[in-house]
């Protein structure tokens, strides 16, 4: 990452700051710290950086809707937090992050522990899990990207309605009923449909936004003909899977989507019950490395 | 977005949004609604949805459902560009909408035409038995609006105000607006 790429400080800076409220995520405490550790350090190590940031969902998508905002005015947009890194500089943006966590200027929303957890671990999983398939066309970083952000609208939710928690904890139990079905008897909309919005907000391309929006409905995901694109459907199914591997691997079963879409997802990844198991194990080892 | 933008900045003012025909009939019309105005944090009685009447050539239970969804989230419903498509005033009488804008065609021939001018009366007297506000769309002069204000129009919207502007001028153009 260059050093030289201070040219509108203060733009970036104030947009930045606009972006991550326009959000409406706080960023998750923990990343924090571990940020303001390594940039405190003598020789902060970009790398680190660039990953310690990429890992959090509110600062990442502010990263990224920053980029994106016609102010750039750069015609290729960014879908990923390191293409976001990319066109704002590393340093512009570290200053940027380093100012607002100073500020603290954020939403106060209980009980995301679970949800930062879950975003970046499913986002690092997925990333390396595209790696490992080589799907054609299927992006390890859009992988990473969508893993991310898939659930973004659950933070949302939770801060506009008080019992959403509740409908959470009952979509999370039902075997039978779509994950979003539940939620639409109690909500007029559901977290799926919020996530999409937002993403379309950071100008996240389509693929991305679409698949954060159907990423619970097995009908679509099934679907023939061109309801939803190919890609997104992949991002989807590999999400799925990584979301099932944490969760096997951590002893914690706590969603049901697994038993309801994972036979779709592995056909759409066109994935062995044999090489399902491998994956099983190489990853075992990935998850223990990113703790 | 534009309308949490102009929230933010002090300005009660209300956003218009076009509405396709292809959202109208969307099942999931509502929940997207909904979704926005729970992302974008913007008060929905800033939001007015703005209705072409080619969109209700059929009126089906989806697309009724949609509009009554729509009423109940908060947002206002116009009608925009009416008078020169399908017209049909049966429904008309159905839509529950708040605003009834008149399509410039017959605004551009005023003040001289003068049987224009007996359809902008009827149709403003129509509209507001109905309860809706009358807008004329499409105005550039003077003799036009006073026309226009003459046969009972609520509000008057065109180029002798002002012109369609990117949002770095809108502000500014609103602020000086407000203090004049």
């Amino acid at each position: 990452m260059s050093n030289t790429d201070n040219s509108k400080p203060t733009e970036v800076d104030s947009l930045f700051e606009r972006s991550i409220i326009d959000v409406g995520i706080p960023p998750c405490p923990l990343i924090l710290d571990r940020f303001m550790s390594e940039i405190g350090k003598d020789e902060p190590n970009s790398l680190r950086l660039a990953n310690i940031i990429g890992a959090d969902v509110s600062i990442a998508a502010g990263l990224i809707k920053t980029a994106n905002s016609p102010f750039f005015g750069i015609r290729q947009r960014a879908r990923s937090v390191n293409e976001a890194l990319t066109i704002l500089g590393l340093k512009a943006s570290s200053r940027a992050v380093a100012g607002i966590i100073l500020r603290n200027s954020f939403p106060n929303i209980p009980n995301l522990e679970r949800f930062w957890d879950a975003s970046a671990r499913i986002a690092y999983l997925s990333g390396w899990l595209a790696q490992q398939l080589e799907i054609r066309g299927l992006r390890a970083e859009d992988a990473y990207t969508f893993g991310l952000f898939r659930d973004c609208g659950i933070p949302v939710l939770l801060g506009h309605f008080p019992h959403y928690a509740d409908v959470l904890s009952e979509a999370n139990r039902d075997a039978e009923r779509s994950f979003t079905k539940v939620e639409e008897t109690v909500l007029p909309t559901n977290h799926a449909m919020v996530g999409c919005m937002l993403a379309q907000s950071w100008w996240l391309p389509e693929e991305i936004c679409l698949a954060i929006r159907n990423h619970h409905d097995l009908r679509i995901l099934e679907s023939v003909g061109s309801e939803l694109p190919m890609l997104s459907r992949r991002l989807i199914a590999i999400a799925q899977l990584a979301e099932h591997i944490v969760q096997e691997q951590l002893g914690l079963s706590l969603t049901q989507e697994w038993p309801k879409l994972g036979d779709a997802c592995l056909r759409l990844l066109d994935i062995s019950e044999p090489q399902l198991e491998s994956i099983f194990v190489d990853a075992a080892a990935v998850i223990n490395t990113a703790d | 977005m534009h309308a949490r933008m102009l929230q933010d900045a002090g300005h009660q003012t209300k956003v218009a949004i076009n509405v396709s025909r292809a959202q109208l009939i969307s099942p999931k019309f509502a929940q997207a609604l909904y979704a926005a105005l729970i992302c974008s944090n913007v008060k929905p009685e800033l939001i007015e949805l703005e209705l072409t009447e080619s969109l209700f050539m059929d009126i089906s239970d989806t697309v009724q459902k949609n509009l009554k969804d729509s009423i109940a989230a908060g947002v206002s419903l116009a009608i925009d560009d009416f008078g020169t498509g399908y017209s049909c005033l049966a429904n008309l009488k159905d839509i529950p909408a708040k605003k009834l804008k008149l399509d410039r065609a017959f605004v551009v021939v005023l003040p001289e035409d003068k049987r224009a001018l007996a359809v902008v009366r009827a149709m403003t007297q129509l509209g507001h038995e109905l309860g809706m506000t009358i807008v004329a769309e499409g105005c550039e002069t003077k003799e036009q609006i006073e026309a226009l204000l003459d046969a009972g129009v609520d509000a008057i919207q065109g180029f002798y105000y002002a012109r369609p502007m990117p949002e770095e001028t809108l502000l500014p153009w609103l602020q000086s607006r407000n203090t004049q």
